[in-house]
C-alpha cells in the first residue's frame, strides 16, 4: 500500500490541473484499512502532498477513508470511483463534507 | 471530566442535527391542514403523540442501518440489498424531489414572514432573495459551526416550548375550549399529515463529519430528538387550535405570527415568533439545500445524475452546480406556491412520501435484522423485530390514507413519479448507460 500510495502523491503533486484546484488546501488525510487494521496519513500542505507516514492510530487525520486494504488500492490507483465506492457504502468516509468533495475531485482529475 | 463535557457536547450536536431539518417553518403550514382535519382537540394530541411514537420506533430502524452503513449515501443504501438497486434508486431520486417540494414550501412562508416583518416589497421577492442568499452562501463555501448550529436549534426550540406554553397555561381564552370526542378516523389522517414535522430527521445519518459517532451516538440521539420535536409541535399545535379561530386559520399562511397576536396583542410577541421562523427557515434551507446538494454531486459524479452535476468551484472547491441546479427547482417550486397558493400538495406529498420511505426503511432493518449476525449489527436494539413491523405497517397505511384522502394531484406526483423514474432508470441499467451494479 506504501508504493502506491507514493505513486499517488507523485501523481497529485505532477498534475497541473489538481495543484491549480487544490492550491488553497491543507488538511491531512487517513487512509485505513480495516480488514488489516493499519493505515497511513497524507499531510497536504497549499495543495502538496509533503508527507506520508505511517499511522499510530485509527484517529489521526482531518479526513479519513476507510475501507478494505484492496479497494483502497484500487481507489488510489483509480481503477474504482470513489463516488462509486461512496453511493454502494462500500468506502466510510469522515471529514468535513467540503474535504471530502475535494478528495473526490482530486481523484477525477487524476483518471478522467 | 473533559472527555466526559466533550462527550456530553457531541452527543447535544447530534441531537441538535437530527432537529435541524424538521424544524422548518413550513411545519406551521401542516398544523394547519391538521387543524383543519381533526375537529377536536383530543384528536389533535392523539395524532401528534401516535405519529411521535411511530418515527421514534422508525429511528430504532435507522438506528441499526447506519451503524451497519456508516456515513453511506442514506437511504439507498439502507434499501438497496432488500429491495434492489433500481427502486432504491428511484425512491431516493423521489425523495430528493420531496425534500426541494418542501424547501419551495418553506421559501413560501419565508417570503410572508418576511414581508409581515418588513413590509413594503412582495412576499414571492423576500422568498427568492432569501434563497438566492442561502444558495450563494453556500456556493462560497461558508461553514456553519456545528456549535453554531446547535445554539440556534435550542433557541428555537425552548422559545417555541416557552411561547406555547404561555399561550396554553397563562392565557384567558375568548372562548372554553373542550377537548372533544375521539375520531379516530381523523386522528390517523392528522397523525398521517403531522410525518410532515419530522421530514428530513434522516439527514444526521449521511453526514460524514470525523466527530460523529455513527455506530453508537446517532442511534441514541435519534429518539431523543424526534421526541423533543414531537413535544414542541405538540405544544404549538395545541396552542394555535385554541387560540386562533379556525376562519383566521383557513386564510392565512402564516399561523404562528397570528398565534402571537392572539396571545400578546399589542405587544412584540408577533415579531418574535417572526424573527424565530426566519431563523427555522433559514437553518432549514441551509441543512436541507447543503445535504441535497452533496448527494446530487455525488449522483453526478457516479453517472446517475448528468454528469455535469459533478463539477467543483475551483476557488471555494465548492459542487456549484448541484447548488444551482438545486436553486433552480426550488426557486420554480417556490413560483408555483406563490401563483396557485396552494401549498398543502406539497405539504402532503412529502408526508406522503416520507410514510412510504419510512415504512420501507422499517422493512430494510427488518430484512438486515434477519439475515445479519448479530455481532455484524453494532447497535442491535433488543426485540426490534415487532418494533419494525409496526412501524412498516402504520407507515403504508399512513401513505395509502393521505393518497385517498388528498388532493388527487398528491397521488399522481407520488405514484407517477415513482413509476416513472423507476421504468427510467431500469432501461438505464438495461441499455449498460449507468454500468452493472
Amino acid at each position: 500500500m506504501k508504493s502506491v500510495l507514493y505513486e499517488f502523491t507523485n501523481r497529485v503533486n505532477g498534475n497541473e490541473k489538481v495543484q491549480k484546484l487544490i492550491r488553497r488546501w491543507s488538511t491531512s488525510v487517513l487512509m485505513w484499512s480495516q480488514d488489516h487494521g493499519f493505515g497511513f496519513v497524507l499531510t497536504i500542505t497549499t495543495g502538496k502532498v509533503v508527507e506520508v507516514k505511517k499511522a499510530v492510530s485509527e484517529d489521526e487525520g482531518n479526513v479519513k477513508v476507510v475501507s478494505s486494504t484492496a479497494t483502497l488500492l484500487d481507489m488510489l490507483s483509480g481503477k474504482e470511483n470513489i463516488a462509486h465506492l461512496y453511493m454502494d457504502g462500500v468506502v466510510e468516509t469522515y471529514g468535513s463534507e467540503k474535504d471530502q468533495i475535494v478528495l473526490d475531485a482530486v481523484a477525477r482529475l487524476l483518471w478522467s | 471530566m473533559v472527555l466526559t463535557l466533550e462527550r456530553r457536547l457531541k452527543f447535544t450536536r447530534l441531537v441538535a442535527i437530527t432537529m435541524g431539518t424538521p424544524l422548518a417553518s413550513s411545519v406551521f403550514l401542516s398544523i394547519i391542514i391538521m387543524v383543519l382535519l381533526v375537529g377536536s382537540l383530543i384528536n389533535l394530541v392523539l395524532a401528534v403523540l401516535i405519529s411521535t411514537v411511530i418515527v421514534v420506533l422508525v429511528s430504532f430502524a435507522y438506528g441499526e442501518l447506519v451503524s451497519i452503513y456508516p456515513s453511506a449515501a442514506g437511504n439507498r443504501i439502507f434499501l438497496k440489498k432488500p429491495i434492489g438497486n433500481t427502486l432504491a434508486l428511484s425512491l431516493s431520486v423521489m425523495w430528493i424531489i420531496a425534500i426541494l417540494g418542501a424547501a419551495g414550501t418553506e421559501a413560501y412562508m419565508a417570503g410572508n414572514v418576511l414581508h409581515y416583518l418588513v413590509g413594503s416589497i412582495p412576499p414571492i421577492f423576500w422568498a427568492i432573495l432569501i434563497l438566492t442568499l442561502v444558495v450563494f452562501i453556500n456556493i462560497l463555501g461558508v461553514e456553519i459551526s456545528g456549535n453554531f448550529q446547535m445554539i440556534i436549534t435550542l433557541f428555537v426550540v425552548i422559545s417555541l416550548i416557552l411561547v406555547s406554553i404561555y399561550s396554553i397555561f397563562f392565557v384567558k381564552s375568548v372562548q372554553p375550549v373542550a377537548m372533544g370526542q375521539i375520531n379516530w378516523f381523523s386522528i390517523f389522517s392528522a397523525s398521517a399529515v403531522s410525518v410532515y414535522f419530522f421530514l428530513g430527521f434522516g439527514r444526521v445519518t449521511t453526514l460524514g463529519e470525523e466527530a460523529i459517532d455513527f455506530k453508537k451516538g446517532i442511534p441514541r440521539a435519534m429518539p431523543l430528538g424526534i421526541v423533543l420535536i414531537g413535544v414542541t409541535f405538540i405544544l404549538a399545535s395545541i396552542a394555535i387550535f385554541e387560540r386562533v379561530p379556525l376562519d383566521v386559520l383557513r386564510t392565512t399562511v402564516i399561523p404562528q405570527i397570528v398565534l402571537g397576536k392572539y396571545i400578546l396583542a399589542g405587544t412584540q410577541l408577533p415579531i418574535l415568533i417572526g424573527i424565530i421562523s426566519i431563523v427555522m427557515s433559514f437553518s432549514a434551507f441551509n441543512a436541507g439545500i447543503l445535504g441535497t446538494s452533496r448527494l446530487v454531486y455525488a449522483l453526478g459524479r457516479e453517472g446517475t445524475f448528468p454528469k455535469f452535476l459533478g463539477k467543483i468551484q475551483t476557488r471555494f472547491l465548492t459542487p456549484y452546480v448541484s447548488l444551482l441546479f438545486l436553486y433552480v427547482i426550488v426557486l420554480f417550486i417556490t413560483v408555483v406556491v406563490f401563483v396557485t397558493g396552494n401549498y398543502s400538495v406539497i405539504v402532503l406529498v412529502a408526508a406522503a412520501f416520507d410514510s412510504f420511505m419510512y415504512g420501507l426503511v422499517g422493512y430494510a432493518a427488518l430484512w438486515h435484522h434477519r439475515k445479519l449476525k448479530r455481532e455484524e449489527i453494532p447497535f442491535y436494539v433488543k426485540g426490534a423485530i415487532p418494533f419494525f413491523l409496526i412501524a412498516i405497517t402504520v407507515f403504508i397505511l399512513f401513505g395509502i390514507l393521505l393518497l385517498i384522502t388528498s388532493s388527487v394531484y398528491v397521488a399522481i406526483i407520488v405514484i407517477l413519479g415513482t413509476v416513472f423514474l423507476t421504468i427510467f432508470y431500469w432501461a438505464l441499467y438495461k441499455s449498460g448507460r449507468l454500468g452493472k451494479r
